[in-house]
């Protein structure tokens, strides 16, 4: 696996480990809120439905005071419309909106709400006479015009003899409303065939329910009262907050994943470049100098301190080993005697030339060999002979072009390349050759030297043995015309 | 001597010490109003007697109506303002209870009066055009004790030939004057009784939407009477000082004398 996708991943796996437990973490906090809030909801509507108990028992407790005060019985018996209202005005408070006392006939002798307003006749109303045919009612009913929540109950005297009825109602409005989810988080919406009200602007409430209500039923169709959540607002933050958590960590992660991979493409690409570099080296598709370019162009470019220390180290190795193979090129294709290009040096430079000529290219060669040079050695020593190659070697090296390829073939012969020279340039180069040794005086030799040179020219479809043969054969007459002569073979 | 001498020193403080001290007497009234009302309608008057009679009046409210009369019969209070309804009762039990004077009570418009009517009233636009016509209507007095607001209409009534428990509609006990009228414009009621007083201080406006149907005999104000165990000259000093008394912007405008016979007959009219 690469270095890269190495921390790639690792990281990857950091993040997303991280992400996780981040997951966990909030949904665990989330669920955890949620039970709160589900727990915190359902004590809430507990204490809705308490207070609108309390407000029904206000009703009942109400009338039953009113009922016991013998000055109400009197007040009832007598029409005592004063009276009737100054007791029942007592009562009125935010939880009780209307007192009626009642005759037996269904006409209100006083109402606690409205002083001067009196004497009409209500015993058409369901309450009334649900209240005068069972003694009670408790539900929801017109009074007035309003829809109410009506406590009605019958009124005795001692206890038996009916006199009338009182009636203790509550407008149910948005004040009662309002009154009964104050200080919580809850909505309670009122919903009859008259009206629809509720304490919330949302068309539906969360997580509705019914309230528990034991009221009798009234004329007022439909009538029921529904508590829910106006909006799940603590909820829906709580929702949000872990969206957002997952979006953001998710979108972090991206970013995250790309800065590494951006970052991690510029710092290692110059590794990567250095180690490529490398690589193309050992699998051959790059020489050591090329390598010695690359880098070096490397160390130019714009890096890390890092990067271009590695990338010297790299060039100073390369040279090295550029110094080493080029010592050891030298070595394995130089004759360590006279310093010339060794026979197998000479085979590759043919076998090049050869191919060099497919593209159009011309070249001669001469085969070169010191005449009689087993007698000098013979005669002289081994040494004295090598004194005659090495100088031999070094006036025939310093007679050549540039371009030209001179190589001890084996013992006292050599062979000379010549690119792009005919046969009458490369004729010239071995007639000079020859007539420079021919006339150098060797230091530890008293004898002249002669050279027998054999000059051929490249042929289409040569291969380095024709080549070389016809250059041989061309020798060998040399030799056998003489000797110290140059002869060709075309 | 000597002790003889500080002895009559210590009595003679004694003596100037009682000497100094004013006379007392208690005034009670009705509970018509509430004490402070009460205190504020009496206090010019209370202070003219105090002044006149150099005494202290100790002001006193009964808790009601039958209080006041206990009150008088055991002679705890020296003068008290009572009712008609009940001077008239408190006459019978006790004929020779000294009489000083009748309040005369002074209207909105600053009007004295020494006594009042007692009016049924309805509106213009109802049905109701005569006596008989207030058979099967509903209708508002105030209380079974108001002269003017329950005992004189029924009189009118039987009067003219209405049975009121009988022949009347839904009757209503409302207690206070203005009620009637506040009942009769919301058309509570179909007719009502309430004393003249209430309706002169009616706007002209809501005067013109109203019908008196009858209007009673003369109903004498609330008397000022005497404890029996008083002095006959302080009465008389005390009885001299009320007729001579004139007030511009109490609501005691001042005292007249009436006939006892106008009292007596409120006895009649149950």
């Amino acid at each position: 696996m690469k270095l890269y996708n190495k921390i790639l991943f690792l990281t990857i796996m950091q993040l997303a480990a991280i992400l996780l437990f981040g997951i966990y973490q909030i949904q665990s906090l989330y669920l955890t809120q949620k039970t709160a809030f589900d727990q915190k909801s359902l004590i809430q509507s507990e204490m809705i439905q308490k207070r609108f108990e309390e407000k029904l028992e206000s009703l009942q407790k109400t009338a039953q005071i009113l009922i016991n005060s013998q000055e109400v019985i009197t007040g009832i018996i007598s029409n005592d419309t004063d009276m009737l209202y100054n007791w029942s005005k007592l009562f009125l408070s935010s939880s009780i909106d209307k007192i009626h006392f009642i005759d037996l006939d269904g006409t209100i002798i006083s109402r606690g709400e409205l002083e001067f307003r009196f004497a009409d006749d209500v015993s058409k109303r369901f309450y009334v006479q649900q209240a005068l045919q069972n003694d009670t009612f408790l539900g929801i009913d017109l009074v007035d015009g309003e829809e109410c929540l009506v406590y009605a109950k019958r009124v005795k005297q001692y206890g038996q003899k009916p006199i009338g009825i009182i009636s203790i109602a509550l407008i149910i409005d948005d004040a009662l409303l309002a009154s009964m989810v104050q200080g919580t988080t809850m909505s309670i919406a009122y919903h009859s065939e008259h009206q629809t009200l509720s304490t919330t602007k949302e068309q539906k409430l969360t997580n509705a329910s019914s309230l528990h209500v034991m009221l009798q039923a009234g004329s007022i169709k439909e009538a029921s009262f529904n508590i829910g959540l106006t909006s799940a607002e603590e909820l829906s933050a709580l929702k949000e907050a872990r969206t957002n958590f997952f979006v953001g960590i998710g979108f972090a992660l991206i970013i995250l994943v790309l800065a590494l991979h951006f970052t991690l493409l510029k710092h290692l690409r110059e590794y990567k470049a250095l180690a490529q570099v490398l690589i193309d080296f050992y699998e051959d598709r790059l020489d050591i100098k090329e390598v010695i370019a690359t880098i070096k162009q490397v160390t130019k470019e714009r890096t890390t301190p890092e990067v271009k220390k590695i990338a010297e180290a790299l060039f100073n190795m390369s040279q090295k080993v550029a110094d080493t193979q080029n010592a050891l090129e030298l070595l394995s294709s130089t004759d360590q005697l006279t310093n010339l290009s060794n026979r197998r040096k000479l085979e590759e430079c043919l076998e090049q030339k050869l191919k060099e000529s497919e593209r159009g290219s011309f070249f001669s060669i001469v085969m070169i060999d010191i005449d009689r040079f087993k007698t000098i050695n013979d005669t002289y020593g081994h040494e004295i002979g090598d004194h005659v190659l090495i100088h031999t070697a070094r006036l025939m090296r310093e007679s050549i072009r540039t371009s030209d390829i001179l190589g001890r073939w084996g013992g006292e012969e050599f062979l000379l390349i010549l690119p792009q020279t005919s046969l009458e340039g490369a004729l010239v180069m071995a007639e000079q050759m020859r007539s420079t040794i021919h006339h150098f005086t060797f230091e530890h030799y008293p004898q002249r030297v002669t050279m027998s040179l054999g000059v051929s020219i490249h042929h289409v479809g040569d291969t380095p043995n024709s080549i070389l043969r016809r250059a041989d054969n061309a020798l060998y007459r040399a030799k056998n015309s003489g000797r110290n002569r140059v002869e060709h073979e075309d | 001597m000597k002790i003889k001498n500080v002895l009559s020193i210590v009595l003679l403080l004694c003596i100037s010490l009682f000497a100094t001290e004013k006379q007392k007497l208690v005034f009670a009234v009705n509970p018509y109003k509430t004490t402070p009302e009460l205190q504020m309608i009496h206090a010019e008057l209370i202070d003219y007697l105090e002044k006149a009679l150099d005494s202290e009046i100790i002001f006193v409210v009964s808790k009601d109506y039958n209080h006041l009369i206990t009150l008088i019969e055991q002679g705890s209070v020296d003068i008290a303002s009572i009712s008609p309804k009940l001077f008239a009762t408190l006459r019978l039990q006790e004929p020779m209870i000294p009489y000083l004077a009748s309040i005369k009570f002074a209207d909105e418009r600053g009007t004295a009066r020494s006594s009042y009517h007692s009016l049924i009233i309805t509106l213009k636009d109802s049905s109701i055009q005569t006596f008989a016509d207030l058979k099967g209507k509903s209708f508002g007095f105030t209380d079974v004790d108001s002269t003017s607001g329950y005992l004189y209409p029924q009189f009118m009534m039987r009067q003219n030939g209405i049975d009121p428990a009988k022949e009347l509609g839904k009757i209503y006990m409302l207690k206070k004057h203005p009620k009637i009228i506040q009942a009769l414009f919301e058309k509570s009621i179909d007719a009502g009784a309430v004393y003249d007083g209430i309706y002169r201080a009616l706007p002209k406006t809501d005067q013109e939407k109203i019908r008196i149907l009858s209007t009673s005999e003369e109903i004498p104000y609330d008397a000022m009477i005497a404890s029996k165990q008083m002095d006959k000259a302080f009465r008389t000093k005390i009885r001299a000082l009320l007729l001579a008394f004139h007030s511009k912007h109490g609501r005691i405008a001042g005292f007249e004398n009436k006939s006892l016979a106008l009292y007596d007959r409120l006895l009649d009219l149950e």
